[in-house]
């Protein structure tokens, strides 16, 4: 035990002390010790335990009872015992001795009294083990106890270092340093820009360098002693030994002609460690070299990977049609700054598709976004089921020694998402052929009604006199395959109107008309099967003349066979007609608008957005879809309608757009100016298409088909599509303005008390949102609220950056007046909360109105043409705005319903604020407006649309059925079809044909 | 073959005119009736080879000295005289004399009509001649297939020879030379056109280097008045001939829009009815093409409307000439022009008032007399491609929009879709009760094209006949139809009816095989059975 605790306590001062190699020497000279004093307390104990004297002494000397205390007497006579014991020794000794030398007394005597003595010793509860005192053996067991304690709370601190130090008997000491090559140095650290730090000095470092790779360490050392040269060694750890990088030697600039000041820089690429050596000849070999400094230790700062999170959509989103949008929601950090964003998702086929998300400027480390993702820009075929997700890439430039994996920066991506999308109009198109096929069975099925031998026949008089009819028995067959025939469309018909019920795109209409034909083939039908009933099978062999009559009776019921079938054919055959029509309109509709989107992408790219490009070709492979499939349904109409009625026009339109150069080779070669010149004169070519038809259909005479209110309906749906395009154009020209604007303005770089200013009041202001309780907004409040405090955050750091340009600052303000304008349209203007927006969208409105005034005014920049545009431009919102309130004072008005009112109030203000700042010579103010005027003319066009159509007019003529009823409607559709081709049509437009059609 | 239910009424007419407006054209660009060489026979022989005149143009070539300018002239005579071998030799070598001035009008001259010579001699390879039995025309086709045009274009020449020899006191006294092309590109290849201005003018034929060049009708989709484009541009030579080449392009294209007709018709035709409507808003509007802006052609008018506004203008003015004045008006016209007066002048000599008078004249007459026309489609011309071998099935959809609602609409689309199904007798019988519904519908040419047609598959000829006729008067330039009712009448035993129908078809599209079945029938020799039986096919 005293050996384990020596080494113990030999191990703990080697660990504390770390020099293993004394505490090896003191713990040998301790256990020498200890087993000298051990051999020394061997001897004692013999000396002391030697004799049965010293032993019987020893029994005497203790005063404990030789055994279980059965009463004091006993006791005492146990003790009285271990004296008699020694008295019964000493008297044996006695005699032995008396042997040689005279007896003392009687030896019998004192044979007895020791045999007495030994006798006693013998009694039953005399226990000799008793005699001498138990060894301490409780307080050995403490010790060992402690010691083991002890051992165990230091094995893992310097006990166990100086263990290891002990048994290797070294000293752990860390080797003294050698002399410092410098008497002082400097550091400079210049981090990466991406980084976004500002520099730092370090004067005398010691410890190690913990910084991002690309950090510049610029050095200033004042030597010990003169050298003739100075070298930076870097040297990088190696991830695997044999790739291990060379070190990286930097040559040192002497500052003085003493060689005892040097300086110079190195970048950090990666964690490893440099050393400065000093040289005494410029030739030296740097490994040759005695004076170098310790080396010190280079810690590469990780850029680590940007984190994204998308939020899932709402279960209500998670299926849309082609046709929708859906607006994506994802949070996105990183440690140094984002550097861009795309939506990627991959369709069944297992290809892939990005869409850049415009990055909010600047290099942010956060990013809230919201993405308004256009469903229809998904190539899918029928239904699809689409899969998702955000990829976001830092900015992290690559700079460290190993090169990133997939530049530029760092890419992450979020968890994969579903969408369901459905390709409505692919299925409208199966059913327009399903109900092809059923109207030419039922033809089929009138021509064998017709021209049946089952039944004589009445020929005309140009007609070859008819054979003889055949005999009863085939003619009762052949009339039975007709009653089949009746069989098979009446199911044809079931299957179509389920699949019509499930059509989005067939409007119920059309279903309830399907289901009446139905309705009424089947009265027939049934008729028929009780005639058949009385012409049971064989019964015409068995008795022919019953068989005669009931051929008799099924004769009649033929002719009312043929006459219903000649109306439902009809019927059937506008159904279908109609059906391919509407898909061709909403086939061109689409077309339109993504010819529009196509623009307004080439502007974006033609003002510099590169990020655009992928957005470009999809679209165009969009737009080469659609021509098929607008050639797919123009082949189907040409089979029913004929060229009477196609629009010859109108195609020819769409094959020039086939024909035409693809934009994206016209953008690879990089003429962007002329690809948006195509973009546009074709969009141009098709909403002046459409613009004829509809003043066209609007200059008709009123036919009697056509109910007052029907027309003052259309004529109003017209209108306000004129108006809603003159007020397009009109934004696309204030826009184009206000492109020169900022081109001439967008290289003024901010002031520097203007930007400390714009950072002070944006930080200001940005506090106060974050106090507001966002939880009492509504959701688009809420939104608002995040955008603006995004774009204040924005601005804070645009007024740390020295670049940052008057510009810049002035719209980023604008971007977060308008989103706190937004918050506090969303939000309850009675509550705290409202109140706080209003205050906030005030105080942003007055920053950006300062941030503007700092800007030169376009007047004083655009040129003399651009200024009599604006001046045009003003006056043509003007008379816009008088014809939109004419508009609103004419007849036709009374049809807007009231929400239709509302909004042509508000677009009627938006023009006024518009005009007022164009003639104020502010084009940039004046877009704002115009986008709301644009929108107002939306909602009122909208709500005619939502609103009930006016009561169909009254039946007219003297058309007997439905059939027969005057076509000139249908037909003044197909005259302006042939005459003005319908290409561009809208919504509106659409409903619009829809209703002259019903 | 069948065709659509549209007319090419209107290309026609504006080919043939924008035909004879390059042959003016040409002609400003063609030799040039000045002494301007050294020596004055070359001078003489420029002068006559402008009017066509190859033997004075001849005769002052051999009088002339030897050298490469005489050699040029005697190139330019041979290209004229169709020898298009012998004048690329001579071209050749003069050019390669180099002998012409750099920059001289024989140098441009020899280098333009020795493109021509190998042009033409490109365009006919493997072509084959044919000569009229008279003598007065020489046909030559690229592709022997065309040759099958040759006697209905003599017959036709041979009136036309005879009609206008009258009207226009000129009877050449050599062969017309006709070149029959089977491709737009051939005439490219001949003329200063180029494939682009062909295709989108339609241009169809052109009179320049005395000599007639055409397009077979074979290679047009629903082919096209051939025969009365050919004499169209026989106007044009006539007049070039009768004025000296002084005839100014409104009145080329007058003359010869009123007189394309004549050969088979003693009065010209009233203008198709969109053509006058067009022309009455013109007038109306006060919208008209000045003559001036007829110059140097009508070909380069903004637009084929315009074009054709132009045609039906200078048409009707010469037609109210003729009509007021008589043949001496036209007489007295041609006659001051080919003295040389102005063309404006001339016409208000023979109108016997001032111009102006006249035009108000014309105006308040043609205003009056087109009142009451139908607008209507002005549909182009369409060449074949290669896609568009031949004509397109006839379409048997709902093509009655202009009856309206009611009983015949419903059944007359009915009919159509039996038809287009398949079920002629139950679509006979359809259409048959759309015609019982009401009387507009008994006359409607559409409704009794499609019946009659179907009426003539179904072999039902007498019921045929009357329906196809009516069809007919409304379209008689259809050839498909044309051919229908031919084959109708002659099932019914009317044979004159059969022989004017089928040669209407003639007229407008040779290459329908059944019509030369019918034909071999009618046939009055057995000579021309045999000829018409080797075309026939059905």
């Amino acid at each position: 035990m005293g050996c384990i605790a020596v080494t113990a306590i030999a191990a703990l001062c080697a660990g504390v002390t770390m020099r293993g190699d004394a505490a090896v020497l003191g713990w040998m000279v301790a256990i020498s010790l200890g087993a000298a004093g051990l051999l020394v307390q061997i001897v004692v104990e013999a000396r002391r335990f030697g004799s049965d004297l010293r032993a019987a002494r020893q029994i005497a000397a203790n005063p404990r009872p030789l055994g279980p205390i059965a009463s004091a007497v006993r006791a005492r006579e146990q003790r009285m015992l271990r004296h008699e014991l020694l008295g019964a020794v000493e008297l044996a000794s006695a005699l032995d001795e008396s042997a040689h030398h005279a007896p003392l007394g009687s030896p019998r005597l004192a044979l007895d009294y020791i045999a007495d003595v030994v006798e006693r010793l013998h009694a039953p509860d005399v226990e000799p083990g008793r005699a001498l005192p138990s060894p301490r053996w409780r307080l050995r067991a403490y010790a060992l106890v402690a010691l083991g304690l002890g051992i165990a709370a230091a094995s893992t601190g310097p006990l166990a270092d100086g263990l290891g130090l002990l048994l290797a008997g070294v000293d752990g000491r860390p080797k003294t340093p050698p002399e410092p090559v410098w008497a002082a140095l400097r550091l400079h650290l210049e981090y990466p820009p991406h980084t976004q730090r500002p520099g730092r000095d370090l004067p005398n470092p010691s410890g190690a360098l913990r910084v991002p790779a690309g950090t510049v360490i610029q050095l200033d050392m004042d030597a010990r002693q003169p050298a003739a040269a100075a070298r930076v060694i870097v040297t990088y750890d190696a991830e695997e030994l044999s790739a291990a990088p060379a070190p990286e030697v930097l040559p040192l600039t002497s500052q003085d002609e003493t060689g005892l000041q040097w300086s110079g820089a190195f970048t950090v690429r990666s964690t490893g460690t440099w050393m400065v050596v000093l040289l005494d000849d410029e030739r030296d070999a740097v490994d040759e070299a005695s004076r170098r400094s310790a080396a010190l230790a280079l810690q590469e700062e990780p850029d680590r990977p940007p984190e994204v999170e998308l939020l899932p959509l709402p279960e209500s989103q998670r299926e849309v049609r082609e046709t929708d949008g859906v607006e994506l929601r994802f949070l996105a950090r990183d440690d140094f700054g984002l550097q861009s964003a795309a939506l990627v998702y991959q369709l069944p086929d297992g290809t892939t598709h990005r869409i850049p998300i415009a990055s909010p400027g600047g290099e942010q480390r956060r990013w809230r976004k919201a993405h308004d993702w256009d469903i229809s820009e998904i190539p899918v075929t029928e239904r699809s089921e689409v899969l998702y997700w955000i990829e976001v890439r830092d900015n992290d430039p690559g700079l460290g020694l190993t090169p990133l994996p997939d530049p530029p920066g760092k890419l992450s991506r979020s968890a994969t998402q579903h969408l369901l999308v459905r390709d409505d109009e692919a299925e409208h198109a199966t059913n327009i052929v399903r109900l092809r096929d059923i109207r030419d069975l039922a033809v089929d099925q009138l021509a064998a009604r017709m021209t049946t031998r089952a039944f004589p026949r009445t020929m005309p008089a140009s007609a070859p006199e008819p054979p003889p009819p055949p005999p009863i028995p085939v003619r009762a067959a052949l009339s039975r395959d007709l009653l089949h025939r009746g069989g098979q469309l009446l199911a044809r018909l079931a299957e179509a109107i389920d699949a019509l019920s499930m059509d989005a795109l067939a409007r119920e209409r059309d279903v309830a008309t399907l289901t009446a034909i139905h309705k009424r083939l089947a009265a027939l039908h049934r008729t028929e099967l009780e005639l058949h009933a009385k012409l049971p099978q064989r019964s015409e062999h068995r008795d022919p003349d019953a068989a005669a009559a009931a051929l008799l009776r099924l004769r009649e019921h033929n002719r009312e066979e043929i006459v219903q079938l000649e109306d439902e054919i009809i019927r059937l055959d506008d159904l279908v007609d109609t059906q391919i029509i509407e898909r061709l309109e909403g086939l061109v509709a689409r077309l339109e608008a993504t010819q529009r989107k196509l623009v307004e992408l080439l502007e974006q790219l033609q003002a510099g957005d590169d990020s655009v490009r992928p957005l470009i070709e999809q679209l165009e492979q969009r737009r080469r879809e659609d021509m098929r499939r607008i050639a797919e349904a123009r082949a189907m109409l040409r089979k029913e309608v004929e060229s009477e009625f196609m629009n010859l026009d109108a195609f020819a339109v769409l094959e020039r757009l086939q024909q035409q150069e693809q934009l994206s080779e016209m953008l690879r070669r990089g003429d962007v100016d002329q690809a948006l010149e195509q973009a546009r004169g074709e969009l141009g070519e098709l909403q002046e298409l459409r613009d004829q038809v509809q003043e066209r259909l609007g200059e008709r005479d009123e036919g009697p088909e056509i109910s007052p209110e029907e027309r003052a309906r259309m004529k109003l749906l017209r209108e306000l599509s004129r108006l809603q395009d003159e007020q397009t154009n009109l934004r696309s020209q204030t826009r184009k303005l206000h492109e020169h604007w900022r081109d001439a303005v967008s290289e003024r770089t901010a002031e520097t008390s203007e930007r400390e200013a714009a950072q002070s009041e944006a930080k200001a202001l940005r506090e106060a949102l974050e106090e507001i309780n966002d939880a009492r907004l509504g959701r688009d409040a809420r939104r608002g609220l995040d955008d603006a405090k995004d774009a204040l955050e924005q601005l804070e750091k645009l007024g740390g950056s020295e670049s940052a340009s008057a510009l810049e600052l002035a719209e980023t303000a604008d971007q977060a007046a308008r989103a706190l304008q937004r918050a506090a349209e969303g939000a309850e203007g009675a509550e705290r909360e409202g109140k706080e927006v209003r205050r906030a969208r005030d105080r942003a409105t007055r920053l950006g109105e300062r941030l503007d005034g700092a800007l030169p005014a376009p007047a004083e920049l655009l040129e003399a043409d651009d200024l009599v545009e604006l001046q045009r431009l003003g006056e043509r919102q003007g008379g816009l705005r008088m014809q939109a309130k004419e508009l609103l004072d004419d007849p036709v008005a009374d049809q807007l319903p009231a929400p239709g009112r509302k909004a042509m109030r508000q677009a009627d203000r938006s023009m006024e604020r518009s005009a007022d700042r164009l003639g104020r010579r502010r084009p940039g103010q004046a877009v704002d407006p115009e986008s709301q005027a644009w929108q107002g003319l939306q909602e009122a066009i909208d709500s005619l649309r939502r609103g009930s159509p006016p009561p169909p007019p009254a039946a007219s003529g003297d058309a007997s059925t439905e059939t027969e009823r005057d076509r000139s409607l249908r037909d003044a559709l197909m005259e302006a079809m042939r005459e003005h081709p319908p290409a561009g049509y809208d919504e509106p437009v659409q409903r619009y044909y829809e209703e002259l059609l019903r | 073959m069948t065709r659509p239910t549209r007319r090419p009424w209107l290309p026609r007419r504006i080919l043939r005119a924008l035909g004879s407006s390059c042959l003016l054209l040409g002609a400003l660009l063609g030799p040039v009736a000045e002494a301007g060489g050294e020596d004055p026979h070359l001078a003489a022989a420029q002068s006559a080879l402008a009017s066509w005149d190859l033997t004075a143009a001849q005769t002052s070539i051999d009088a002339a000295d030897q050298g490469a300018e005489r050699d040029v002239k005697q190139g330019v005579l041979d290209v004229f005289a169709g020898r298009y071998a012998e004048a690329e030799a001579r071209l050749a070598a003069a050019l390669a004399s180099g002998e012409l001035p750099e920059g001289s009008t024989e140098l441009e001259e020899a280098r333009h009509y020795l493109a021509l010579a190998r042009g033409s001699q490109r365009a006919l390879e493997g072509s084959v001649t044919v000569d009229s039995p008279d003598g007065h025309v020489r046909a030559v086709f690229a592709d022997p297939k065309d040759a099958l045009l040759a006697p209905y274009l003599f017959e036709a020449m041979g009136a036309a020879r005879e009609a206008l020899g009258a009207d226009l006191g000129v009877v050449p006294d050599h062969p017309i030379r006709f070149e029959l092309l089977d491709d737009p590109l051939k005439l490219a290849m001949i003329t200063p056109l180029s494939t682009e201005n062909i295709r989108t003018t339609g241009t169809v034929g052109v009179t320049k280097y005395r000599r007639i060049m055409m397009i077979s009708p074979r290679v047009m989709v629903y082919g096209y008045g051939w025969i009365d484009t050919a004499v169209h541009e026989y106007v044009h030579y006539l007049l070039t001939m009768r004025t000296g080449n002084q005839a100014p392009v409104w009145l080329q294209e007058g003359l010869a829009k009123l007189l394309e007709t004549r050969w088979r018709l003693a009065v010209p035709p009233p203008l198709p009815p969109a053509i006058a409507h067009h022309l009455h808003q013109a007038i109306v509007r006060d919208d008209l093409v000045t003559l001036e802006e007829m110059y140097p052609s009508v070909a380069m008018l903004p637009s084929q409307e315009r074009a054709a506004l132009a045609y039906a203008e200078v048409e009707t003015m010469l037609g109210l000439l003729l009509e007021r004045r008589g043949a001496a008006g036209i007489e007295v016209l041609l006659d001051r022009v080919a003295m040389g007066d102005d063309a404006k002048d001339a016409l208000a000599a023979a109108w016997g008032q001032d111009f102006d008078t006249f035009m108000e004249e014309w105006k308040a007459v043609t205003r009056k007399r087109t009142a009451k026309a139908d607008e209507g489609p002005l549909p182009g011309p369409e060449f074949k491609d290669a896609e568009t071998e031949s004509a397109p099935d006839e379409p048997l959809g709902d093509v009655f929009s202009h009856l309206g609602g009611g009983k015949a609409r419903q059944h007359a689309r009915l009919g159509g879709l039996l038809q287009g199904r398949g079920h002629e007798e139950a679509a006979a019988e359809q259409y048959e009760k759309a015609r019982a519904s009401d009387r507009r519908a008994r006359e409607d040419p559409v409704l009794s094209r499609r019946l009659g047609k179907l009426y003539t598959k179904l072999e039902r000829w007498a019921a045929a006949v009357p329906l196809l006729k009516i069809a007919a008067s409304a379209e008689p330039e259809d050839a498909n139809l044309a051919a229908a009712e031919g084959r109708a009448l002659l099932r019914t035993g009317d044979a004159a009816g059969a022989s004017e129908a089928l040669m209407r078809a003639v007229r407008v599209n040779p290459f329908i095989p059944a019509i030369h079945c019918d034909l071999a029938e009618l046939a009055p020799t057995e000579e021309r059975r045999e000829q018409e039986a080797a075309h026939c096919g059905e």
